[in-house]
């Protein structure tokens, strides 16, 4: 069973340091006008070590907050597709508890780019941006915010043994 | 009734939450909804506090050698234009001319900037709240920036000059000529329908060209970097690049347009 190892203010000291990424860091991060999306990459963390309930009510706030701070023009955007993303991998997680890192990794990959192609084919919605814009932006955002990932992973959570080693 | 709740708990919180971001989407364009995101902005402000203290002595001291640069050519430009101002009311008042052209600047503080190539937006904070609307031109002691789209006291948002839907009405310094500045989506600033027989320069600046009422003329918003043909050879597209480092930004200004026009 997925044990949970989540609290309100472990969570609120997230959100704020997520808060201070977002509006003063994020910006020296910019790849191909693209920035990691910080939010999502602190939802699979979190998603992955609670229950489905956590993970749907965390990726709900986190979406939330980002599309506060962000100055998005569809409030309530991420806040939706970020809940489906937690709920999605909290699924997985909980149904399949003992997958290994080599399987999780191309896991949360594709995650990201569903979480996108969502993300970008709502906002564009009545533009002019064709779908096709919407798959590349979304492969190239959600290939910067895996690496982030994949970064953050073989730097720190692999010694901590995040994900399941076979 | 109640162990068919328990038992399907996840995925009532899912409907609920779903359900919960649909209602936000729907009400996006209401003050309440605006006035809650820029209230949760300004609340949250502090936090970027450790992030300025991040900027160390050095960099500092770099600025301060930067800005000592800048304030002699300043000094020196200033002296130049005293003179040159003097000789164009003497010009303008032989020729019955009227004098307009006042600009007020309002400082704001950068909040946060949120870019994509399908939506660049920056949120900031103003100073002096007086006369702050809609549609007020940003800009920067590099250029423009972008222009207010939303404003709930004291918080605005900017859409970016990298936005793919902004456009600017801009001439080329030299030709005078005129066009429209706008984002290709993919990240590259162009001025279409140029005529072939228009020469431009690689490193010529583009400014504003005043035909909007938003945006004076004259103030500088890229630099020229390539240009193409068309295959008739009758128009040319100009590649730009912006003179604003969005990235860079520390402050901007947001420019008072009632007293733009002297309305004040």
């Amino acid at each position: 069973m997925v044990k949970n190892k989540f609290s309100i203010l472990r969570f609120f000291s997230i959100a704020i340091i997520l808060i201070v990424i977002q509006s003063g860091v994020n910006r020296w991060l910019v790849v191909a006008n693209t920035t990691p999306d910080i939010f999502l990459l602190v939802l699979i963390l979190i998603a992955f070590r609670t229950s489905i309930i956590h993970a749907t009510l965390v990726g709900f706030a986190l979406g939330l907050i980002q599309d506060m701070i962000s100055g998005s023009t569809v409030l309530g955007l991420s806040a939706l597709v970020k809940t489906i993303c937690g709920y999605v991998i909290g699924t997985v997680k909980m149904k399949y508890p003992h997958l290994t890192a080599s399987v999780l990794l191309p896991m949360q990959f594709c995650v990201m780019f569903f979480h996108f192609i969502f993300y970008y084919w709502l906002i564009g919605r009545g533009t002019t941006i064709v779908f096709i814009d919407v798959l590349n932006q979304s492969f190239i955002h959600s290939l910067y915010t895996g690496l982030i990932f994949i970064m953050i992973y073989f730097g720190l959570l692999k010694r901590i043994r995040f994900f399941h080693e076979s | 009734m109640i162990g068919y709740f328990y038992r399907y708990r996840q995925h009532w919180v899912l409907i609920v939450c779903v359900v919960l971001s649909l209602s936000i989407i729907s009400s996006q364009n209401s003050n309440l909804s605006v006035w809650i995101q820029h209230r949760f902005s300004q609340t949250f402000s502090f936090v970027l506090l450790p992030y300025q203290w991040f900027t160390s002595n050095q960099e500092l001291q770099e600025k301060i050698q930067q800005l000592e640069i800048s304030n002699i050519l300043l000094q020196n430009d200033n002296d130049r234009f005293q003179y040159l101002e003097e000789e164009n009311e003497r010009l303008r008042n032989v020729l019955y001319f009227q004098n307009d052209a006042q600009i007020e600047l309002i400082p704001a503080s950068i909040l946060g900037i949120s870019q994509s190539p399908i939506q660049s937006m920056m949120r900031i904070k103003l100073e002096n709240r007086i006369g702050i609307d809609v549609g007020q031109a940003v800009i920067s002691p590099f250029g423009i920036v972008g222009k207010i789209i939303r404003y709930s006291d004291p918080i605005a948002d900017v859409q970016l000059i990298n936005d793919p839907y902004f456009k600017i009405s801009v001439k080329l310094e030299h030709s005078q000529i005129k066009g429209i500045l706008e984002n290709d989506q993919f990240c590259q600033f162009i001025v279409r329908n140029i005529p072939a027989t228009v020469e431009v320069v690689k490193g010529e600046l583009i400014l504003t060209s005043g035909y909007s009422r938003l945006y004076p003329a004259d103030i500088r918003v890229g630099i020229v970097t390539d240009y193409q043909f068309d295959k008739a050879k009758r128009f040319q597209t100009i590649y730009v690049q912006p003179t604003t480092d969005l990235l860079r930004l520390d402050d901007v200004f947001v420019l008072d347009r009632n007293r733009i026009n002297g309305e004040k």
